[in-house]
């Protein structure tokens, strides 16, 4: 009876694993999307227009900038659509 | 990425000592590789959406070690200020800045200059003309202007020879000269607020483009109705390099151990 008792929690705790991670969504690589509401971009709490960095969007041009002037380089990338709908980073 | 920490006054101030690039991922086969060696690394598996690091001018180097993005360097965003700060020290002695402005920070392509420009709540500047030697002599009177400080950081540029990139811009069709535009929501199309004429003055342009970035409109978004809307209205972006699946990252659990922020 006890041995009984003892699979069926262990049966049960796997279950409950299973169901776990079944319903769990995959792990991603990706950072996640931005939380609420935002106008955009790395100035998100701005309703106005204002002055902001000055991005080179080609990695080349920026590069050939940086020799050129032998400034050091800020660099980011960032995908320019969220799960395949653009119009947000 | 916290999108908010690059908004700091000081961090764009700044940044002013360094060339800034933000390259689009997924958007160009060449840059993948590039991206890849810098976030991944040679062992380095998948691209991710998101990273951050700083070079050396020649862009070999990496005088601050990658990562997803700036937050992840910094405590705040004044601590990163201060790194900047303290990273351009090193190099003020050897800027040749005042040789000439710098070129203009283009997009890419004018579908991508869009795109960019709605993701980041910007109008966005096409330079059109009907060949090279016209759009280089649009170029030239536009970087005259566009590093002032009024004008720094608030548009999205990106330039065409080819009259079939304006289909997307209402109002555009066959147009060319300075090109104001006002993306739509999903950045897949555009309206053209104004068109500045080539023959137009240094000091008439500054005006013209002040006006339109203090005129235009940021409207607000919100990701989860975002991307329901854009799915459901079909409003889809095909990237030039794949996107790579939802994949477990190889540095999953060990992200947190290896924040170690600058104070």
């Amino acid at each position: 009876m006890k041995s009984n008792t003892k699979h069926l929690r262990l049966i049960t705790l796997f279950a409950a694993v299973a169901i776990v991670v079944m319903m769990s969504p995959p792990a991603s690589a990706q950072l996640g999307p931005p939380t609420g509401a935002t106008y955009g971009g790395s100035n998100p709490n701005s309703k106005k227009v204002v002055s902001g960095i000055a991005w080179y969007g080609v990695l080349q041009d920026g590069l050939n900038e940086a020799k050129r002037t032998g400034k050091p380089i800020l660099f980011i990338t960032a995908a320019a659509q969220c799960n395949g709908i653009p119009g947000m980073w | 990425m916290d999108r908010s920490f690059l908004s700091n006054e000081q961090i764009v101030k700044a940044s002013r000592d360094f060339v800034c690039i933000r390259t689009a991922t997924y958007e160009d086969k060449k840059e993948a590789v590039f991206l890849k060696l810098t976030f991944l690394g040679r062992g380095g598996s998948e691209l991710r959406n998101f990273g951050y690091c700083i070079l050396s001018p020649d862009g070999k180097t990496k005088l601050r070690r990658s990562n997803r993005g700036p937050n992840f360097v910094y405590a705040n965003s004044n601590a990163m200020a201060a790194d900047l700060r303290q990273i351009a020290k090193q190099y003020s002695g050897k800027t040749t800045t005042k040789e000439s402005n710098p070129t203009i920070p283009e997009m890419k392509s004018v579908r991508l200059g869009i795109n960019v420009a709605s993701c980041d709540g910007l109008p966005s500047i096409v330079v059109a003309g009907r060949n090279q030697a016209e759009v280089d002599r649009l170029k030239q009177k536009l970087r005259e202007v566009i590093w002032d400080e009024d004008l720094a950081g608030k548009f999205i540029y990106s330039s065409t020879t080819n009259s079939n990139d304006l289909k997307i811009v209402s109002g555009a069709k066959s147009k060319t000269g300075i090109l104001v535009i006002k993306p739509d929501a999903y950045g897949l199309k555009g309206d053209l607020i104004k068109a500045i004429d080539a023959d137009v003055t240094s000091e008439d342009l500054k005006k013209t483009l002040a006006y339109a970035a203090s005129a235009f409109t940021r409207k607000s978004k919100s990701h989860g109705t975002h991307v329901r809307n854009g799915r459901r209205n079909g409003e889809i972006w095909k990237t030039e390099v794949p996107v790579p699946d939802r994949i477990r990252s190889p540095n999953r659990g060990s992200n947190r151990k290896g924040r170690r922020r600058q104070r």
